[in-house]
């Protein structure tokens, strides 16, 4: 119990003298973990949009394997990402495993199911009425699709929120893929996994606290966007 | 003649093995109110749905202004006209925002937004309105902001989809005063679909009857209120069947019929011999306690075997051999001072009797 005691307060130390190391590891992962975010919406939005307008053959086997790659464990696409980065696999000559690059391209396969099935999901739940009624007004087909996005921004910003919660949090994949290697691909999650193996527990704990932060602030942020001009429930009842 | 805005030919729809609309031609005129009147599953809406470029017909073609409407010319057609549900569609947002959607949609200019912004307010008393969020309206409310949202645009053709057949009584009607008042100042053209038989003849100037996919009649409100086509649209626009009979006689503009010895004169166009169905409004009937001299020629004498209340008017059924009905008020019932078992004089004009082919009961 004093050894967690005493490593809180020496993390909350470290924390208030801005520890260099601890403030770069952050910056890399809200790198990392932003561009995979930003990726996985610009892929996984338009998924979900797409499948929820039209219809064609195969169409739900690609929602099930969406459905399927939203449980998809990471350190399988880790593997298999690494397999082909490699420097003898398929892709090595791009030579980027053990870089950015590679835990970004991790966290997207990662992230892209997750969002795409739940922004598929909020698409769904938009009444079909909307998208007739904005083309009765006379919105072309991207403005109706458009009204259709806005319609279901409650649901969506849960699916970013989810998505980038995927992304900050995960650990095997980009450690498989990344290395860990200090100053280029050591992240939150890493290098708490190295902290507390080497014993270093303050530091492991000044981690957590910022990645906690870190995820409740990006978190707020989306919330507030989300519950902006939601409607109320309210229950009256008798008990 | 002048170019109809609007002109459907040979249009045909289904959906799926069901064949939902077979109209031949359909067309809209400037400054028209065109009511579309049928019965639930007519088509109505698939008919709406086409005539605003919503939907692309099966097979037909759709003419604006004289020329083909094609998928190039599409969307700046459909931008033309308005197309409002049935049950209003609120987007998120205040009411402002909703009544502004097709205008920025449209890429209008700001200024031009205010000053329509304001007109469409007006015209609707939206004013204390407008910042309210869209979702936590009443029915009327909606209402109100759906038709408002149409105005603002002008559109060349505005369409209506029962828009208030979802409203409580009171509102519909205080809304459809309001909707007849702003067509008569705009002068909006009008295509409006209910299966509301007093939605239609208050509003239309024109009516088309839709049954089945098939537009049975088409003319002014009057005509095909007081001389349906056939005796599917009769049942429609609100007449009884009153009873079948041998035309005997022509004279004149007028029929002679026969039925069980009884003649009656009605109005019609039937050749002698045949056999014909006669229609009767129940309003058009008058109820009295002896026959009196007038211009009434038919007087059918019979016991009352039902008085049964309605909305505003009171239905009173009499037994004369065939069974008589006669929509009259309160106050009339009661000045007459008629009750069940009781015996009463029907007059009916021959030219609100309309006797229409007897063969043609059964569809085209």
């Amino acid at each position: 119990m004093d050894m967690i005691w005493t490593g809180i307060v020496k993390a909350v130390d470290m924390l208030v003298s801005f520890d260099r190391e601890i403030f770069s590891i952050a910056w890399m992962t809200v790198k990392i973990t932003g561009v995979a975010t930003l990726i996985g919406l610009c892929v996984g939005i338009p998924a979900g949009l797409g499948l929820s307008v039209s219809r064609f053959p195969g169409r739900r086997l690609i929602i099930a394997l969406i459905n399927t790659g939203m449980g998809l464990p990471p350190v399988v696409v880790g593997l298999f990402v690494a397999l082909f980065l490699w420097r003898m696999g398929p892709l090595g000559s791009l030579h980027l495993i053990y870089t950015p690059a590679a835990m970004v391209i991790a966290q997207v396969l990662i992230v892209v199911p997750i969002i795409a099935g739940l922004s598929l999901a909020a698409f769904q739940n938009v009444d079909p009425s909307a998208l007739l009624q904005a083309r009765a007004l006379g919105a072309s087909k991207t403005q109706a699709l458009l009204v259709v996005l806005k319609e279901s921004r409650l649901p969506q910003m849960a699916a970013v929120m989810a998505g980038f919660g995927g992304a900050i949090s995960e650990v095997g994949a980009v450690l498989m893929v990344g290395g860990n290697i200090t100053g280029q691909t050591r992240v939150l999650t890493t290098a708490i996994v190295q902290e507390t193996r080497m014993g270093r527990f303050e530091v492991a704990i000044a981690l957590s606290l910022v990645l906690l932060v870190l995820s409740f602030a990006v978190n707020a942020f989306l919330t507030y966007i989300q519950q902006k001009g939601a409607l109320e429930w309210r229950l009256h009842t008798w008990k | 003649m002048e170019t109809p805005y609007l002109e459907m030919k040979g249009v045909r729809h289904s959906y799926g093995p069901l064949r939902v609309l077979d109209v031949p031609l359909f067309s809209v005129t400037k400054g028209e109110c065109l009511v579309v009147f049928g019965p639930n599953g007519s088509g109505k809406s698939t008919l709406l749905r086409i005539a605003s470029l919503l939907e692309r017909p099966g097979r037909g073609r759709i003419f604006y202004r004289g020329g083909e409407v094609s998928g190039k010319t599409g969307l700046d057609v459909r931008r033309r006209f308005v197309l409002l549900l049935q049950r209003p569609y609120l987007f998120r947002g205040n009411v402002e925002k909703n009544v502004l959607f097709g205008l920025k949609v449209r890429g209008t200019p700001n200024p031009e937004l205010r000053k329509r912004l304001d007109k469409a307010a007006r015209m609707f008393s939206l004013g204390p309105l407008l910042d309210r969020d869209a979702r936590k309206l009443s029915g009327g409310e909606a209402q109100r902001v759906n038709l408002a949202r149409a105005f603002i645009l002008e559109p060349d053709i505005l369409f209506l989809d029962e828009p208030f057949s979802a409203l409580d009584a009171p509102t519909r009607e205080d809304l459809i005063h309001e909707l007849k008042r702003v067509l008569k100042e705009t002068g909006q053209t009008t295509v409006f679909v209910t299966h509301h038989r007093e939605e239609a003849a208050f509003l239309a100037t024109r009516v088309a009857v839709l049954v089945g996919g098939r537009i049975l009649q088409v003319g002014e409100t009057e005509r095909v209120f007081a001389s349906p086509a056939n005796d599917e649209v009769a049942r429609l626009v609100g007449h009884d069947t009153l009873l079948k009979g041998t035309v005997e006689e022509r004279r004149g503009e007028l029929l002679v019929i026969v039925h069980a010895g009884l003649r009656i004169l009605a109005a019609g166009d039937a050749r002698e011999g045949s056999e014909v169905l006669l229609f009767l409004r129940p309003e058009d009937v008058l109820l009295a306690r002896r026959k009196f001299e007038s211009s009434i020629r038919n007087w059918f004498e019979g016991r009352v075997v039902e008085i049964s209340p309605g909305d505003r008017l009171v239905l009173v059924s009499l037994d004369c051999g065939f069974l008589l009905k006669a929509r009259l008020t309160r106050a009339g019932v009661d000045e007459l001072g008629l009750g069940v078992g009781e015996t009463a004089w029907a007059g009916i004009k021959a030219s609100s009797l309309r006797a229409l082919p007897a063969g043609a009961e059964n569809g085209d």
